[in-house]
């Protein structure tokens, strides 16, 4: 999968897109979809909850392991994705920057994202990682 | 990282490869779910060359065997195989070994891949006085297992092996794929009909290869590391570490059934007696977990709000369709139905409302999962 240059990355293996309206789309990537591989649950936040930059807004849980979800931004989360929240996770194995997103944050910063990785700085990572 | 002979086939298939106690193993080739169900359904094809084979000869190796051993060797007939736990002196669990009979000729113990060092040391240490002769064959040989109910079928293809008179927990040499002299037992770790091979490590490659092409038209497959655990704890089998270790007893474990207390003094026979003298304080059950997630290995277990027992494995067995754990919790309430509860603090908001932090889970009889047709 091509990931996107639009998107910041986290070494934690989320991502983050700023959109037109100020809004910030939170999701995993395709990588950590893949590491997970036997997804069995998800634990999202509701809307109107508030999320803190660096620190866990959720869990995912496989078969071999639970994974806190960690938010890219701090702000009040306006959307949630209801078919990934619902456990369905068809979407997110198939689209996990579109149709597999998790939560949708109004920022208190959008700078925030600017500390996150380029496609790049993260794919580097990946690399780096794989050794 | 130690690699088996088989490494470069589990790359070339694609599997997902992890760190599984010092090797370099394949955890995933598609995903668990798809590779458990493979085996309850067809029948997979693993790698289990990580394990240790150690074989012992000379005249006083049955009393050596039968002194590290809980189970009884001396009453073994040639090619019969039994499970043992090999224990310390406080009756702990060192490791869990199946035992191979070749009558006064030898005997072969398989031992955990994690454990192979501590085993050998613990052999090397109680040699001492004994004519034996031990040989480690790990490393010269390699050992496939093929689980599930189509591994008969395949054997047939591929073997002269007379599949109808090897019973289950009974092996035999036979040629297979033309290499003659291939140890051939009717054993495995995933609740299914199956057979495990050995067979010399250079030829390993090749019979992999050749099992999945004639494995093919019966619905074969590589199976990993991770289903073979789903599958384990499905049929209820322990796995050490997790059920069983060096400071739990095998009566505990519920594997009363491999500890022969009537056999002459053995390594740990002393303790197990004492414990069981004094009467069990803690006792593995299995449990049925509701809801979808998955308690894991030290997670606490709850009785009327308490914590009083731990969990040792958990899973969503793919079979049953039903989260599942092992866990020990006080001896005197096991009995099937009993209440217990787990706790799932949630990091988002799903499941932290009152009430719904504790999930319940239910004493289920052992093993979770019994194959169709066995007793």
């Amino acid at each position: 999968m091509a990931r996107p240059d639009n998107v910041r990355y986290l070494a934690t293996h989320e991502w983050g897109r700023l959109e037109k309206d100020g809004t910030v789309v939170v999701g995993i990537t395709d990588f950590a979809v893949e590491q997970l591989n036997d997804l069995t649950f998800v634990d999202l936040p509701e809307k109107g909850d508030k999320v803190t930059r660096g620190e866990a807004f959720g869990e995912i849980e496989s078969v071999k392991a639970v994974s806190d979800l960690i938010s890219p931004v701090s702000g009040k989360v306006v959307a949630v994705n209801d078919t990934v929240s619902s456990d369905d996770f068809s979407a997110l194995k198939k689209d996990a920057f579109g149709a597999g997103w998790l939560i949708k944050v109004k920022p208190d910063n959008p700078k925030d994202l600017d500390s996150a990785k380029s496609k790049a700085d993260y794919e580097k990572q990946l690399a780096e990682e794989a050794h | 990282m130690r690699e088996t002979p088989l490494k470069n086939e589990h790359i070339s298939l694609g599997a997902r490869m992890v760190d599984f106690a010092g090797w370099y193993m394949p955890v995933t080739y598609t995903n668990i779910k798809e590779e458990h169900l493979r085996v309850r359904t067809k029948a997979g094809l693993f790698d289990v060359s990580h394990m240790g084979r150690y074989w012992f000869a000379g005249r006083d190796h049955i009393k050596l065997v039968d002194k590290i051993i809980s189970n009884s060797r001396a009453t073994m007939a040639p090619g019969q195989i039994r499970y043992s736990v090999i224990m310390n002196g406080q009756g702990g669990i060192l490791d869990d070994v199946l035992v191979y009979s070749a009558g006064d000729d030898g005997t072969l113990l398989v031992v955990n891949a994690g454990n192979r060092d501590v085993i050998w040391k613990w052999i090397e240490r109680e040699r001492k006085g004994f004519v034996v002769d031990i040989t480690d064959m790990s490393n010269d040989y390699a050992m496939i297992a093929m689980q599930g109910p189509e591994s008969v079928n395949l054997l047939n293809k591929v073997s002269d092996v007379d599949t109808r008179s090897l019973k289950y927990y009974r092996f035999t040499r036979g040629t297979v794929l033309g290499e003659p002299q291939v140890l051939v037992s009717r054993t495995g770790y995933t609740g299914e009909d199956g057979f495990e091979l050995i067979m010399p490590a250079g030829q390993a490659a090749r019979f992999w290869r050749e099992l999945l092409n004639v494995g093919k038209s019966l619905g074969v497959g590589p199976a990993g590391l991770g289903c073979r655990d789903t599958l384990r704890l499905e049929a209820g089998m322990p796995l050490h570490g997790h059920e069983i270790t060096d400071t739990i007893n095998p009566l505990e474990a519920g594997l009363d059934w491999a500890v022969r207390l009537d056999k002459e003094d053995f390594i740990g026979k002393q303790a197990t007696l004492a414990l069981q003298k004094e009467g069990l304080k803690m006792k593995l059950v299995g449990l049925h977990v509701e809801g979808k997630r998955i308690p894991r290995q030290g997670q606490e277990v709850y009785r009327d709000g308490k914590p009083v027992g731990r969990i040792c494995s958990g899973t969503m067995a793919p079979w049953l369709d039903q989260v599942i754990a092992t866990a020990f919790v006080p001896a005197n309430a096991t009995t099937v139905g009993t209440l217990y509860h787990v706790e799932f603090k949630g990091k988002g908001t799903k499941k932290v409302e009152p009430g719904e932090v504790m999930f319940k889970a239910i004493v289920v009889p052992l093993p979770f999962y019994k194959r169709p047709g066995k007793k």
